[in-house]
């Protein structure tokens, strides 16, 4: 598996910020990481991306439940602006409700690929498509 | 002995008459010796009145007696009669008797009368030689066959009954096939339990003139009786003697069955309405008359002995709100011809109030226009307020399961959240290089382990919420409450410099259980001193007052706002709160809407950003 360039993960637990960052880069997932504390935080980066330089990231781990601007608030921001990039951003939602409502909801958006559960672990992330090959 | 002429030999009609003469003054009586002939007896048997008598059957007496004749031609000089005579072998022979006055005495009685008789037995016993009741013209003929009756004649003289065939029909029986006397049919026709109505009717007509019309059972060729209804009309000659009768009989076997079923229906439905407690009513819309059955009374409680009610009367019964829509329902049908069914309530002549259904349609006459409403109306009100109870019960079920399964997802995703990050955190346990990161991981660890009794401890305090519904409630001063709750956040209020005004003027107390409102004002001063507008004392005013007759808190700020378009949804809810980590702040607004909604207050929330938020509760 060769590892993707950029990872971005948006949550504001800081706890699973630090440790999925360990997960990510020493399990070789990817050279590096951004991560937002929360969704506002998060689509600031994006829409700057629109007009000036930076690197596009490979990927989205995205939270549902957080202060400001939340998951899903966030994914109908990023949908406005989406075709603005040159690539397609695969989004994961990875959250710790498991209740159906939350996952039925995250696949009505287009720009998801797919809901995981947490704790995010090297098993689930090797269910993600981008690692597959 | 002479031969003797057959007199029935010729077409037509009697024999060419014997002769008899009576001598009323001596009382002598002379009579053609042919009479013997007749019956068989040797010449110049009869020939007086005594020898006469002697041979007349006995109830025929009368007939010759001397002042029964006078009396018979006071006024008329004509007289005729049947009598009956022995022949010689004792068996009986019709004669007609002729008579005449020839002579009066001074006093003007019949003095001498004269007269013919004639043997008329083969006639009487073969009536068809007689001639055909007259009405037998051609119209008549069409008329008899068209008819759905059956058409008697009656020859009193003769006694000899005729029917027409429709009338042999009726009975199941080839034209002719029966013997038609009036003896057969009032012997073996007739029903036995009919025939003394029928012979005490006749009398009546014969004699009194009463009209006859009457229903009887006749046996049919089956075996089987059937009704008709019979009626006729006797013919009196000039004595005033009836002399024929005709009349009809008509079929009502059917009629008979229908109305005895329909009475048994009748009695089905009215055993039934009482049981089920449906009513009949009728609104006739020309007079605007109610009509309310027995059982209708009933069900509203109005006495059965007084008169219903007009529609103006009637629609008053109907409490204001059902009273449109039944007079919705009513008007629609006569506008429209539209059946209806409605379910409403209704005031008794008691008082009470019971749920009614009431069914209507409205009624045409032949030309189509409508002229009332008819329908049903049911008692349901014990289903209705079964109805009514389940409704309430489902409501709060479903609210309680919402809250719970809402409940269940908090408590799943809270617990989760730390759960997830435990796993995720001691996967590295291994693998921490660096002194840094164990230690790092052990900080964590105590972290998770941290939010994890906070979050119990939270979950709990909403259980402990749900439990102090059972409290009791009492009268709780504004300012008490206010001035005990200022004092547990004093800290909190010195640090941020807040100003607390506070007007309960209007509106002094409230009943409610302590624990929830010293929890509501926790929180709400809590979050407008912790969401002030950054370099800038809070200013928090309390005020309260009754609106509609519920009493109003409202707590107003000057603090940072909250965008409502955005959060309306989420300002009451848990989730996205916790993740905060900053100590469960923001869950206050979740534990006060679930102690409101328990006790089914109201929360209402106002806000602009930058400018202030009002919190009213509507207790």
């Amino acid at each position: 598996m060769k590892p993707v360039e950029t990872i971005c993960v948006i949550d504001d637990d800081n706890i699973y910020g630090f440790w999925v960052k360990k997960l990510l880069v020493s399990k070789n997932f990817c050279k590096s990481l951004s991560i937002f504390e929360n969704g506002l935080a998060g689509f600031n980066y994006f829409n700057e991306l629109v007009v000036g330089e930076g690197v596009i990231p490979d990927l989205i781990l995205l939270d549902i439940n957080m202060p400001v601007m939340d998951g899903w608030e966030f994914l109908e921001e990023f949908s406005k602006i989406k075709n603005k990039f040159e690539k397609e951003i695969p989004i994961y939602v990875v959250s710790s409700s498991i209740n159906p409502a939350d996952i039925e909801r995250a696949k009505g958006f287009e720009e998801v690929s797919g809901f995981i559960t947490k704790p995010l672990t090297f098993d689930n992330l090797k269910q993600i498509k981008l690692f597959q090959d | 002995m002479r031969a003797i002429r057959e007199p029935w030999n010729r077409e037509g009609y009697y024999d060419i008459p014997n002769f008899w003469a009576w001598d009323l003054t001596s009382n002598t009586f002379s009579i053609s010796d042919n009479v013997n002939a007749i019956l068989s007896l040797p010449s110049q048997t009869i020939n007086n009145l005594d020898t006469l008598k002697s041979r007349l059957f006995s109830i025929d007496t009368k007939w010759l007696d001397f002042n029964i004749v006078k009396e018979l031609t006071k006024n008329e000089n004509y007289f005729e009669q049947k009598i009956r005579l022995y022949n010689a072998e004792g068996n009986f022979q019709f004669f007609q008797i002729n008579g005449y006055v020839e002579l009066r005495d001074a006093l003007n009685y019949a003095a001498l009368v004269k007269g013919t008789f004639t043997h008329i037995s083969y006639l009487v016993e073969h009536p068809e030689k007689l001639p055909q009741p007259p009405v037998h013209k051609t119209e008549f003929e069409l008329i008899i066959k068209g008819i759905e009756a059956g058409i008697w004649d009656w020859d009193l003289q003769y006694d000899t009954l005729w029917w027409s065939s429709k009338f042999y029909e009726l009975l199941g029986y080839q034209d002719g096939e029966v013997n038609t006397s009036f003896n057969a049919f009032f012997n073996s026709l007739l029903h036995q339990d009919d025939r003394r109505k029928v012979e005490k009717l006749l009398e009546e007509h014969l004699y009194q003139r009463k009209p006859y019309k009457t229903e009887i059972r006749l046996l049919c060729r089956s075996g089987e009786y059937k009704w008709f209804q019979t009626s006729g009309q006797a013919l009196w000659n000039s004595e005033g003697k009836p002399i024929k009768m005709a009349g009809s009989i008509i079929d009502i076997t059917e009629t008979v069955n229908h109305r005895s079923a329909l009475l048994k229906n009748e009695f089905l439905l009215n055993e039934s309405a009482k049981l089920a407690r449906i009513g009949a009513w009728e609104v006739d819309l020309i007079t605007q008359e109610v009509y309310w059955s027995e059982s209708t009374k009933a069900i509203y409680e109005y006495p059965s002995n007084l008169k219903t009610p007009s529609l103006p009367e009637a629609l008053l019964y109907y409490p204001e709100a059902s009273r449109d829509i039944f007079s919705k329902a009513f008007n629609e049908s006569i506008a429209l011809g539209k059946s209806f069914d409605i379910s409403c309530e209704f005031l008794t002549y008691a008082q009470n109030k019971i749920w009614v259904r009431v069914i209507g349609s409205p009624l045409f006459d032949i030309q189509g226009t409508i002229i009332g409403v008819r329908g049903v109306i049911k008692n349901i009100d014990e289903e209705k307020q079964k109805e009514l109870f389940l409704q309430d019960s489902l409501k709060i079920i479903h609210e309680q399961n919402r809250k719970l399964v809402n409940f269940a997802h908090i408590v799943s995703h809270n617990l989760r959240s730390h759960t997830g990050n435990l796993e995720m955190v001691s996967n590295f346990i291994e693998e921490c290089d660096t002194e840094y990161e164990q230690r790092l991981l052990l900080d964590n660890v105590k972290q998770i382990s941290k939010q994890l009794s906070e979050t119990i401890a939270q979950l709990n305090e909403v259980l402990v919420t749900q439990s102090q519904v059972q409290q009791p409630k009492v009268r709780i001063c504004f300012d008490d409450i206010l001035t005990k709750v200022k004092s547990m956040i004093q800290s909190e209020l010195v640090l941020s410099g807040a100003h607390i005004k506070s007007n309960f003027t209007r509106c002094e107390s409230v009943y409610y259980i302590p624990a929830y409102l010293e929890s509501i004002l926790i929180n709400l001063l809590s979050n407008a001193i912790q969401f002030r507008k950054p370099a800038m004392c809070p200013e928090i005013t309390l005020s309260s007052w009754i609106e509609n007759n519920k009493i109003i808190l409202q707590i107003e700020d000057n603090g940072m706002g909250i965008d409502l378009e955005k959060y309306k949804y989420k300002l009451f809810g848990m989730h996205h709160t916790f993740h905060k980590h900053t100590s469960g702040k923001g869950f206050g607004l979740f534990l006060i809407k679930n102690q409101l909604d328990l006790m089914g207050s109201k929360i209402e929330v106002e806000s602009q950003e930058n400018i202030g938020t009002t919190f009213k509760i509507t207790f």
